[in-house]
């Protein structure tokens, strides 16, 4: 603990010395969770579990030596993603506290060669993490290739990534991105195609393609596709989603996604390619603007479950005001049906925010009514309250105590986290509209 | 016998001795007297003894009196030196019968108070000799004849001094003593016993008072008579003794007023004059002015003598005294006008007066802001000549007083505007942007730019520009409408986010940004990032505020299979989620708590993962032989095993 410390206080005081602009984060926290059941108790009543856990964040641009980038991304043990419980803590070791990310980069604006060292995640290509190097070559400043190399950290539970010497990939990237737009215009496009093997075996190769063009006020294509060739040519991933301007105040969208995912795993040497199920949706959705961006929306949604080939149909219709009365506030409420594979499900929820001065505090409320195929109905009310204070511009506190309960459990959590903020960059410019915050 | 020799010894006294001396003295004298009488009394012997004598009585003094009748009117009168001192007999200063020689009226001068006299020597009239006053000598007298003769003097002055007496008076003032005016100590003291006011019908006052009697009396000095009676008095008043220096100079207003009119007696010189009865009232300074000054009858130079001065026809328009600086200056319009409108007496030069009296909005330029605390020869008097006639009435007349720095800098529209369209007179420098719409220059100010000083942006420049010939344009931009922001400001994007500024910043404040988050809002740890953080290299995410997982691509746990993030999760606080497993139809109890996610979700497939028991233990189904499970009564897993003891 005091190694720890010390530690984090020389990373602190570290990062800010280095780098043209440094920024970090450091942030505690603790999460409690108390789940009763009130039925079939005959083995547990209960699965509650208090973490307590830590993260560290540090990224500098242009340090010395020779204006190097750098970031380090520390998770202390548990993480905050990891939902826990009694049984996982006992048994694995997977939340313990390892480095997320550790890597010094060289970035270029204009045009030459770009490197990256260390555990990094390879942005636009798909790839969570790497342990390795990753090359990039400027042509200009629209066009970058890249090639990268190194091992697959492995990941165990959702969380943690450690060193794995064994699995490796590679890979080589194309990015483009038109400059000179003008702001109301973006587009990027970054492709990639990835080996995954072990030892001399390819366990996977895949093409990932994302583009994404964005015009107008509303206007918006968004596509992500991962298409394996390795162990089968077959698209796991496809989303595609676009949306654009009707009139002045109507807006359409439109998407559809595919995902059948695989997951390669080694038992021991061998090879083990689980295949998901492959699920596709269909999204439409309707939004009419009382003001900019404020407005009611309709969205329809169709799934689709291959394996039993069964269908999913939800209608929503709901209010999304992200910034109302002085913008101040934020509305998002919605009423649902669902026709899910087993049940029927009617939902309501509530979500309101507020931006105060020095604060921020929203409430969300959700019930709703489900009628399950074998007659069973449950009644799930989720209600949550959270709160955060910034005592200054990088010191932020954050509560939130949420009360879920059907007619099988009640599960009360509290998380409470703090977190600073340090280093040379500026803040975030205060959102326009929004209540000054002190001194922030 | 004895009686016999009474009588002869009374005959031999009467005939005794005392009888042989004087042949005259009588038979009963030279009997009975003890001796003979003094030698003015002498032919008293030849009476009887009771022509003095009073038997039983001795010598009373009425017998003396009897013959010393004058004395005896002094002593009836009580005045001279019988009248006031003597009491008691004569005989006790005047002693008889002790001879012929016997001398008892001497007076001895040199001891003698003559204010036993009862009238008091005084003044010089100590120091003057008996003989001077008593002038009659004691000629009819028997004894010291050559002497003077007291008895009788009169006190008058005029006993005296009758020659002195250069009066001549007449009637009731003839009869006065001459004491009355003049003293002893001094003759020519005045006033002695003399009040002008009370005893004469002239009352003198103010200066009057302190003149000697002979400056009026007297004039001509002694070789005239003096003067007491003056004629035309009432009619002439004060020219019975002045001179009228006036002559013909007053107007008719003032010709038959008297002198008092203007003059006091207590000083002849004015002091207080009450001018405005002339119908011009003289006040401040003209009140402390010498009539000279405005009086006068020529411009010439000359000795400044009395005749000189002209009253009559003396105007009283300013201009008769005064020089007027504007003269044939002012237009036709103010050239009626009074002096008296913009000047003062107090002060010629006292602009006060002029800017409370005279509007100047009655002229061409109405007088506001500063130009008001502006004397009047700040703007009226150009290089020591008054002006009133100004150019550049399009200007509005600033530039008759101020110089223009925009010389040949304005555009064509502009340069033939007004000073008035920029500047106020309250501070030149503060150009007003209420009275200049900057809008006509195709660039509106907003927010802080209509805090910036004009110089701030307008600033010289070498640069000749095409619209405007060749000049410095201070005050044209031309690549404006091109570059718009840029032409002033950095731009730190570096052209990444184009020229329109606008699209982000707003003129509040640069750093101040336009709500360009609206769809989405950033709250919780998303509220305490940089721009860049997120937006590196420039990078734009518009419309994607639902997709998360373009930014938190490396942390998804899901593996990209639930790209709507919110859904379950807000940005308020992150790990705390919507979605609760306990909550679903399938809670996760024994054993299924210990597994991840993906032994279940295999590579993040949650959405399509059932939640028969089928689904993920197929193959567990499958290698059980004993019963078979592949039977439609084995579709429920339930009813046999639970999660806790499978």
């Amino acid at each position: 603990m005091k190694k720890t410390a010390l530690l984090l206080f020389f990373l602190i005081i570290a990062g800010q010395a280095l780098g043209k602009s440094t920024i970090g984060r450091v942030t505690f926290g603790s999460y409690f969770s108390d789940e009763n059941f009130k039925r079939n108790t005959a083995e547990g009543k209960s699965n509650d579990f208090l973490i307590f856990s830590s993260r560290f964040y540090l990224k500098g641009d242009k340090a010395a030596p020779y204006n190097h980038d750098f970031a380090l991304d520390l998770r202390g043990k548990y993480d905050f993603y990891g939902k826990l419980d009694k049984d996982k803590q006992t048994l694995h070791d997977e939340y313990d506290a390892h480095p997320r990310q550790a890597y010094i980069k060289k970035s270029r604006r204009s045009h030459g060669l770009e490197y990256q060292l260390g555990r990094f995640s390879v942005d636009g290509v798909g790839i969570n993490y790497v342990d390795g190097l990753q090359t990039n070559y400027k042509l200009n400043s629209t066009f970058k290739l890249g090639a990268y190399g190194g091992l697959i950290p492995k990941l165990t539970g959702e969380q943690k990534y450690s060193f794995n010497s064994k699995s490796k990939q590679s890979g080589v990237l194309l990015f483009f991105r038109p400059r000179r737009l003008g702001f109301r215009k973006y587009f990027f496009s970054s492709h990639g195609f990835s080996i995954q093997g072990y030892g001399s075996q390819t366990d996977r190769s895949f093409l990932h393609s994302h583009n994404s063009y964005i015009w107008g006020r509303r206007g918006r294509f968004y596509s992500n596709i991962v298409l394996d060739f390795v162990p089968r040519t077959f698209l796991q991933k496809g989303d595609f989603s676009i949306s654009s301007d009707l009139s002045k105040k109507v807006s359409a969208e439109l998407g559809w996604g595919t995902h059948d995912n695989l997951a390669i795993s080694r038992s021991k040497t061998k090879r083990e390619v689980k295949y998901s199920n492959r699920y596709g949706e269909v999204t439409t959705k309707l939004s009419y603007d009382f003001w900019e961006y404020n407005g009611i929306f309709i969205e329809g949604k169709i799934q689709r479950r291959k394996s039993d080939s069964s269908y999913s149909n939800q209608s929503t219709v709901g209010l999304d005001f992200p910034r109302f009365l002085k913008k101040e506030f934020s509305l998002y409420s919605y009423f649902s049906f669902r026709n899910d594979y087993e049940k029927k499900e009617y939902k309501a929820n509530l979500a309101l925010s507020y931006f105060a001065r020095l604060w921020e505090l929203f409430i969300d409320q959700s019930i709703s009514q489900q009628n399950y195929d074998n007659n069973q109905v449950l009644r799930p009310i989720v209600a949550e309250l959270g709160w955060a204070y910034f005592w200054a511009r990088g010191l932020m506190t954050t509560f939130s105590y949420q009360y879920s309960t059907n007619a099988n459990v009640d599960i009360y959590q509290v998380l409470f986290k703090l977190s600073y903020r340090f280093g040379s960059k500026p803040s975030a410019p205060l959102r326009e509209g929004a209540p000054k915050k002190g001194h922030l | 016998m004895i009686s016999r020799l009474l009588l002869l010894l009374l005959a031999l006294l009467c005939t005794g001795p005392n009888a042989w001396a004087d042949k005259e003295e009588g038979l009963f004298n030279k009997l009975l007297a003890p001796g003979p009488l003094s030698l003015p009394h002498h032919d008293l012997e030849a009476m009887d003894c009771l022509k003095c004598h009073s038997a039983g009585e001795g010598v009373p003094n009425e017998k003396c009196l009897a013959c010393h009748k004058e004395i005896k009117e002094h002593v009836k009168l009580k005045k001279s030196f019988h009248g006031n001192n003597v009491k008691g007999r004569c005989l006790k200063c005047h002693t008889e019968h002790l001879g012929r020689k016997n001398d008892t009226t001497k007076v001895k001068q040199r001891t003698f108070e003559h204010k036993l006299t009862g009238h008091i020597l005084k003044g010089k009239h100590k120091k003057t000799k008996c003989i001077e006053c008593h002038t009659t000598k004691r000629t009819k007298k028997a004894f010291r004849k050559n002497e003077p003769h007291y008895l009788g003097t009169t006190t008058s002055c005029k006993g005296c001094h009758k020659k002195d007496d250069s009066h001549k008076f007449k009637g009731k003032w003839e009869k006065l003593e001459c004491s009355k005016c003049h003293g002893e100590k001094k003759w020519k003291e005045d006033n002695h016993d003399f009040t002008h006011n009370k005893d004469t019908k002239h009352k003198i006052l103010g200066a009057h008072k302190k003149l000697k009697c002979i400056k009026c009396h007297l004039p001509k000095g002694k070789k005239e008579d003096s003067i007491y009676k003056f004629e035309g008095l009432k009619e002439k008043q004060c020219l019975t003794c002045h001179q009228s220096r006036h002559k013909e100079n007053f107007g008719p207003k003032f010709v038959k007023k008297s002198c008092n009119t203007c003059h006091n007696q207590k000083s002849f010189k004015m002091e207080k004059f009450d001018h405005s009865i002339t119908g011009f009232k003289l006040t401040d300074k003209h009140a402390k002015l010498d009539c000279i000054k405005c009086h006068k009858q020529s411009d010439k130079k000359m000795e400044i003598k009395s005749e000189h001065f002209v009253w009559k026809g003396t105007k009283a328009d300013c201009r008769s005294c005064h020089k007027p600086t504007h003269h044939q200056k002012f237009t036709k319009k103010f050239e009626k006008l009074k002096c008296t409108t913009c000047h003062t007496t107090k002060s010629y030069k006292d602009e006060a007066h002029a800017k409370a009296n005279f509007d100047h909005g009655t002229t061409k330029f109405k007088l506001t802001g500063k130009h008001k605390k502006n004397s009047c020869r700040k703007c009226h008097l150009v290089n020591k000549k008054s002006t009133y006639e100004f150019k550049n009435e399009k200007s509005g007349y600033c530039l008759s007083c101020h110089k223009t720095p925009h010389t040949e800098q304005f555009r064509d529209d502009f340069s033939e505007q007004s000073c008035n369209s920029c500047h106020r007179t309250e501070s030149f420098k503060d150009v007003h942007r209420k009275e200049f719409d900057h809008n006509e220059t195709e660039f509106e100010l907003l927010g802080k730019h209509q805090k910036v000083k004009c110089q701030k942006c307008h600033v010289p420049t070498n640069k000749t520009f095409k619209e405007s010939h060749s000049f410095k344009g201070k005050f044209i931009f031309d690549e404006l409408g091109e570059k718009s922001c840029l032409t002033c400001h950095k731009d730190h994007h570096k052209s990444e986010m184009g020229p329109n500024c606008r699209t982000c910043h707003t003129e509040r404040g640069w750093k101040v940004q336009r709500d360009f988050h609206k769809d989405m809002p950033l709250t919780g740890v998303h509220y305490t990032l940089s721009c860049t953080e997120c937006h590196f290299e420039e990078r734009k995410l518009k419309g994607l505020g639902d997709q998360c997982i373009v930014c938190h691509t490396k942390d998804d746990i899901h593996l990209g299979s639930l790209p709507k993030c919110g859904a379950c999760h807000h940005q308020e606080v992150w790990e705390v989620t919507r979605f609760k497993h306990s909550m679903t139809r399938f809670p996760l109890r024994g054993v299924h708590r210990t597994l991840d996610c993906n032994s279940c979700h295999g590579s993040g497939n949650y959405q399509g993962t059932q939640s028969s028991c089928i689904s993920c233990h197929t193959s567990d189904a499958l290698s059980v032989a004993n019963p078979v499970h592949i039977m439609p009564q084995f579709n429920d897993c339930s009813r046999c095993h639970n999660q806790f003891s499978f």
